[in-house]
């Protein structure tokens, strides 16, 4: 049963996905000068899009499931007709992936806004720094919603101004430069995927109509192997597939619904999603590996920047240093995943034959692998807390993208866990770095020391985190690293090796930051009368500090939502993986327990 | 008792969450806390011990599935934890099989872990006991307590798992205690930097272990030690010299190990660890945690049984790490250092014990060096507190007056650590010694018996040094006073040494019992004496009987140690099978090694005793006949300077190295496109202003230019006009008319 919730006739994906925008709307009529208002309007409605986006697990009652894990693949399905013209649809849809990366956008949304409370009263703007985090947000879950490429990629746009206007706006000293660096840099590599976007709306018609009836096979096979439940095993998801036809259909330039020819001028193709993946194998066959392979960079490239992957990191480092604490928390923990997750959900599916190709993937994997070393060891040489946490991105992402590239179920789970695991953990560390900023103004390292002493509490809460993020066993990010070790290792032992190599890194650097900042004695007289963690501030780790330990204890209901998205994936790009295996899915054998 | 054996690790995380949480909250009183503390650990010693004696009477393994809890069990004993997917299998003969990364959370009791989670629940609890008396007033006594708690949950895990993986948590989570423990006293940096060393080192050691539970699982598919067990029996024994892949597999475990159990290279970080509380030394740092490797090793002897070169490279290490830290051991000056590299040491007789194949020798050892060593710490814990934190002993001498129970107590523990019969560790050192002697894994035993021998006088002597500086001797602690204040730092008031509460001598009788008697559990003689020796045997893979089976051993092990008659035949088969020791009763060699040790012993405690109390001035003489050789003892080889110091530096260079490529060369790329940029923007801003622009600003003066003379002529006055019309006519007129004139005029003058 797959999870179908209105509220008031509109689908409850784009109710989580408009109301910040509302919000920002809301915000234009309140009088500037009554910031206590902005103040507590802001921190009130972002609660309530939190709230929000809860009926996708939990159902709302009353007919109205949540989101069918069992079932798997696109639920919450949203189909309308947008431009016509152009064959772009407002097409809404969710799978495990998606869901999980909505659910985490919608925490941190709210945990950034709180934790922006004395910051942003000190820095001034209020109402307009609340409209750009409101209007970020909707960005942002936008782009995670969409089920259509060309809807996707205007979200995927949209989702930079805010972000650039906040490092601009409310940053650090040298915040113009690395707002622009930030915007240019993104920018380049958004281009290069309208590009390929483009071409593969321009081919889409002319595969579909050579390779037609291995074209649809792929479509059922995807849309039956996000299926679970080994009980519905040979099912299909319909809704899936559904979106999958039509968009055939109008290829054919058929309109699906009245099963009349399409006006004239409509365009006899489509963006969605899971054609497009479905059509992915049979582009070589129609036009060559050499177009398979641009298309993949041209997506590729644009992933790579966001993630980002080594060489395309440096914007990385200044714009979180420049940027606002609730900007950094919302760029580790969720921009960057908007690569990683392009990765998961276009480069890899869409083009299982570039991805495969040894060539592309040993760069990947070497880049990878340079970034989970590289990054680690440039964190240890950092000065001040953000820069070395902002490279220490650099070394987990690299997790990430070689889980990914490990093309096994391990790997993928592994990386996707990894992804969640570094929104939460690194989010929670850029809020413990703003903490010491508000108080310190700076975030030089060896300003500090002796912390452990002066402010108990926020030592224990930064300690958790720390050890989080070097990833100790019942802590979340164990799991993904070693699901991703694991998965790396089944692929070839030695990418297992190098990985490995980063969690020795991974305890050095964070121990010594950890030290330097908490050990010791209190040697630096504007330390001593620092004051600890007030209620708001210390609650506000409250959830970030229950998933940490929730994840690392029990990842099961987390694991199987991501698996079946995780199955499609690796179905997809090595098809006879799951050949011999006998008992494939047994998240949801385990669930019918 | 044994479907509550869950509890045993519950308990106490319990304890340390009600602690940590509550106690700063709270303000709970210390005796809250120590009633919290140390009942759980009662309680969990008490379910171990229901848990032994009904594992051992009424439990009976072949009615029984696996001879563990599974998810079968429901939660909270068991549950499933990492439900990871398909995986294929990579490595070894299971290739291409397919199986669901499936990690349970279950624990495994079998004669092994019993022995393990009495050692960690018996000794742990008076451990938590002296400590309720030694850290008394002590401003983080919640925080210390609930950390003691957190410490035993992981060590009971890491000896309770029944799966690599649960293994592996604990063998984390008590590296974060020993983390948490040796920084508990954070304002001091050489505490900070000690925890930072004892986690970073460890994950050293870590790198290998997950290599190697990755690699596991890539070649059996499981991670259960029960399967593995079973699986690796169809492989084939690597002979010495060849590596193949269950040689990879055992040096990955073993790499784990070396960083755990602080053997060579990665033994640095256990003497600096020594600067946590002494009750941490004697339960992480000797007694329990640094004990987890050869727990591991013994718990996976299938595989490493599979690898003759591995056995010997473990044998190697050991031996060569008891001696390198036995030599250590005998010039420094720290009474917790002096322990500390004696543990080192003691280690290093253990790995030497399994590397050869005396497992149970080397768990023997463990059970026993366990109760003498914690009972050392516990004693210079003692020592210590009376002396009001001073650790150097060369400021102590003739306390045996003042602490008269601990001096009594130690005395127990150095004959013990000495090797002097009938004290626990002579058994111990002397089964592993003659296995190693006897061993017939690999040529050249006699070798490392040698150089275990010898060990085993320096032992007997660097530990009579410590009693003779400490206990006995001269008073140096008055005397000193002016110059303990110079290095020492922090202020005490005149020393004036007083024995230790109850609370803190009652353990250390305990444990002075203890290191008396449990060596007589394994009395050698083969199985009919040794006790300990036929209670474990079930736990060690046979690798010459196939299909050896950890299972089906198990099943034959409860008839042999309940029933007599039977006993005595199978266990006696299965060592004269185990290639190693075929023997009943005592050979007369075993008898004349012992002999041997105990002579040897006899003699480091006499020479130990000549110079540290009898003519105190000889040490310093003999240093300056030896210097060489005692400043690279002193300097501990160097090695510490060389991976510590040199080592870190060469790291730092790397990462600034690496830090200035990124900001120039990398960030450089994308600041360059970005001037490139500028400056073709700047270029073509150029262009299109000099020349797009003059082009067509030149057009626009021009027009304008035009159109002033246009607008000069359009005045709009009609006589303008018509002079214009009339010039223009006449111009035409010219024009068209002059060649007509011309012609004409040409025509009249006739040219």
């Amino acid at each position: 049963m797959p999870g179908r919730i209105q509220i008031f006739g509109i689908g409850i994906l784009s109710w989580v996905t408009w109301l910040p925008a509302v919000g920002a709307i809301v915000l234009l009529f309140f009088n500037r000068a009554k910031n206590n208002s902005i103040r507590g309007f802001a921190n009130m409605w972002i609660v309530l899009c939190f709230l929000v986006s809860v009926p996708l697990v939990t159902g709302l009652g009353g007919g109205r499931p949540g989101y069918d894990r069992a079932y798997g693949g696109l639920q919450f399905i949203e189909d309308h007709d947008w431009i016509p013209l152009i064959g772009a649809r407002y097409q809404l849809g969710v799978d495990g992936l998606a869901l999980v990366l909505v659910m985490l956008t919608t925490l941190l949304g709210v945990l950034s806004i709180i934790c922006s409370w004395a910051y942003i009263r000190e820095k001034g703007r209020e109402k307009e720094y609340y409209i750009m985090m409101l209007l970020l947000q909707s960005g942002m879950l936008g782009a995670f919603v969409s089920a259509d490429l060309f809807l996707f990629f205007i979200f995927w746009e949209v989702m930079l101004v805010p972000m650039y206007f906040l490092i601009g706006i409310w940053g650090g000293k040298n915040r113009l430069y690395s707002a622009i660096k930030f915007f240019l840099y993104t920018l380049v590599g958004s281009v290069v995927m309208l590009l390929a976007v483009l071409k593969l709306f321009f081919i889409f018609p002319d595969v579909v109509k050579a390779q037609r009836p291995a074209v649809e096979a792929t479509a059922r096979q995807i849309a039956s192997s996000s299926i679970a439940d080994p009980e519905r095993r040979g099912q299909v998801n319909e809704g899936m597939l559904n979106l999958a036809l039509d968009a055939m259909k109008r290829a054919d330039g058929i309109d699906p619904q009245t099963k009349q020819p399409l006006p004239s001028g409509y365009a006899h193709s489509s963006f969605n999603i899971t054609a497009m993946t479905a059509i992915g194998p049979h582009i070589k066959t129609v036009f060559g590996l050499g177009l398979v392979i641009w298309l993949f960079i041209g997506f590729g490239l644009s992933f790579a920047i966001k993630v980002p992957m080594f060489p395309f990191h440096t914007w990385l480092p200044d714009a979180h240093y420049d940027a606002p604490t609730a900007g950094s928390v919302i760029l580790a923990g969720v921009l960057l995943k908007m690569g990683t997750y392009g990765f998961m959900r276009f480069s890899l599916p869409i083009f299982p034959d570039a991805a495969t190709d040894s060539r592309v993937r040993t760069w990947m994997v070497t880049l990878a692998i340079i970034g989970i070393i590289y990054g680690a060891l440039v964190a240890m040489a950092q000065k001040d807390v953000k820069k070395l946490v902002a490279y220490s991105s650099v070394s987990h992402l690299g997790f990430v993208m070689l889980g990914l590239f490990a093309f096994n179920p391990n790997g993928i789970n592994g990386a996707v866990m990894q992804m969640i695991n570094h929104g939460i953990s690194t989010g929670a560390l850029f809020m413990l770095a703003g903490i010491l900023y508000e108080r310190r103004h700076t975030y030089e390292i060896s300003e500090f020391g002796g912390l452990a002493s002066v402010m108990p509490t926020f030592a224990t809460i930064f300690l958790i985190v720390t050890l989080s993020s070097l990833g100790l066993p019942l802590m979340n990010n164990f799991i993904g690293e070693f699901l991703t070790i694991r998965g790396a290792f089944e692929a070839r032992v030695s990418w297992g090796a190098f990985a490995a190599v980063g969690i020795i890194l991974g305890a050095a650097y964070m121990l010594w930051l950890y030290q330097r900042v908490f050990f010791g004695q209190v040697t630096n007289k504007a330390n001593e009368g620092l004051k600890d963690l007030d209620a708001r501030e210390a609650w506000q780790f409250a959830p970030l500090i229950f998933l940490i330990f929730w994840i690392g204890i029990y990842p099961k209901p987390l694991l199987s939502y991501i698996e079946p998205q995780t199955n499609v994936v690796v179905a997809q790009v090595q098809p006879d993986y799951f050949k011999n295996t006998t008992q494939r899915p047994q998240v949801a054998e385990e669930q019918q327990k | 008792m044994l479907k509550l054996v869950w509890l045993i690790p519950v308990l106490p995380l319990l304890g340390f969450l009600f602690n940590f949480l509550l106690g700063r909250k709270l303000r709970l009183s210390e005796r809250a806390v120590t009633t919290v503390a140390c009942g759980v650990i009662l309680v969990s010693m008490l379910l171990t011990l229901g848990a032994f004696y009904e594992y051992h009477w009424t439990f009976n393994p072949a009615n029984e599935d696996k001879p563990y809890l599974t998810s079968n069990d429901g939660f909270p004993g068991a549950f499933t934890w990492l439900p990871g997917g398909a995986a294929h299998n990579t490595q070894g003969q299971q290739t291409g099989a397919v199986s669901n990364f499936n990690i349970e959370w279950s624990y495994q009791i079998d004669q092994l872990s019993l022995v393990m989670m009495f050692i960690v629940t018996f000794v742990g609890f008076w451990i938590h006991v002296f400590a309720t008396g030694y850290m008394r007033g002590d401003k983080g006594y919640y925080r210390f307590f609930a950390y003691l708690n957190l410490f035993m949950f992981m060590m009971l895990l890491l000896v309770m798992g029944s799966n690599f993986m649960i293994m592996f948590i604990g063998w984390e989570g008590v590296g974060l205690c020993s983390y948490l423990l040796i920084g508990y006293y954070f304002n001091k940096q050489e505490a900070a930097d000690a925890s930072k060393k004892a986690f970073v080192v460890n994950r050293i050691g870590d790198f290998g272990m997950v290599l190697a539970i990755a690699g596991v699982f890539a070649t059996f598919g499981t991670l259960q030690f029960h399967d593995v067990a079973n699986l690796s029996a169809a492989y084939p024994q690597e002979h010495l010299w060849q590596f193949g892949l269950m040689s990879w597999l055992a040096l990955g475990l073993f790499i784990g190990a070396t960083g755990k159990s602080a053997q060579i290279p990665l033994y640095i970080w256990l003497p600096d660890a020594m600067a946590g509380p002494t009750p941490v030394s004697a339960l992480i740092h000797a007694a329990t945690m640094v004990t987890a490797g050869v727990f591991m090793v013994t718990r996976t002897n299938f595989i490493f049984q599979r690898s003759v070169t591995m056995m010997m490279i473990v044998a190697l290490v050991g031996c060569l790490t008891a001696f390198i830290a036995a030599t250590i051991g005998i010039t420094q000056t720290d009474i917790k250092k002096v322990l500390a590299y004696s543990t080192v040491s003691q280690l290093g007789y253990m790995f030497m014990g399994a590397g050869v194949g005396a497992f149970v020798g080397a768990i023997f050892h463990v059970f026993t060096h366990a109760f003498f060593k914690a009972l050392l710490f516990l004693g210079s814990g003692s020592v210590i507190h009376g002396m009001h934190h001073e650790q150097e002993m060369p400021r102590m001498g003739g306390l045996k007056k003042y602490l008269p129970t601990t001096y009594k107590t130690m005395l127990m523990g150095w004959l013990a650590i000495c090797g002097i019969f009938p004290f626990a560790g002579f058994f111990s050192k002397d089964e592993i010694l003659w296995k190693t002697f006897s061993t017939r894994i690999f040529g050249g035993g006699w070798i490392l018996w040698v150089v275990g021998f010898i060990t085993a006088g320096m032992t007997a002597f660097y530990m009579t040094r410590l009693m003779g500086l400490t206990f006995w001797g001269k008073e140096r602690f008055r005397k000193s006073q002016g110059e303990g204040h110079d290095s020492h730092g922090d202020h005490h008031g005149p020393v004036e040494p007083h024995e230790s509460p109850r609370s803190m001598t009652v353990p250390l009788i305990v444990l002075a019992v203890g290191s008396v008697v449990v060596g007589w559990l394994g009395f050698p003689g083969g199985a009919k004496f040794n006790a300990f020796e036929r209670w474990l045997e079930p736990v060690i893979v046979d690798v010459n009987r196939t299909p050896a089976t950890r299972f089906h051993a198990a099943e034959a092990a409860p008839e042999a140690s309940s029933v007599s008659v039977p006993a005595e035949t199978g266990a006696g088969e299965s060592t004269a099978a185990h290639g190693e020791t075929a023997h009943e009763g005592i050979s007369g060699i075993e008898l004349l090694l012992m002999v041997l040790s105990v002579a040897i012993a006899a003699g480091g405690m006499y020479l130990g005793w000549v110079f540290y109390v009898k003519r105190p001035d000889l040490p310093k003489v003999w240093a300056a006949k030896l210097r060489p050789l005692y400043t690279l003892s002193f300097n501990k080889w160097y090695w510490d300077y060389l991976l510590d110091v040199k080592g870190v530096e060469a790291g730092k260079a790397l990462d600034n190295a690496l830090w200035d490529v990124d900001s120039q060369f990398v960030d450089g790329g994308v600041n360059g496109s970005a001037w490139v940029t500028r400056f073709w923007s700047a270029v073509t801003g150029w262009w299109d202003k000099w020349v797009i622009d003059l082009a067509v600003n030149a057009t626009g003066w021009i027009t304008r230019a035009g159109s002033f003379v246009l607008r000069t002529v359009q005045t709009g006055f009609w006589q303008n006009y018509v002079l214009m019309f009339a010039v223009g006519l006449f111009v035409i007129l010219i024009y068209y008319v002059y060649p007509a004139i011309s012609t004409t005029i040409k025509g009249f003058t006739g040219k």
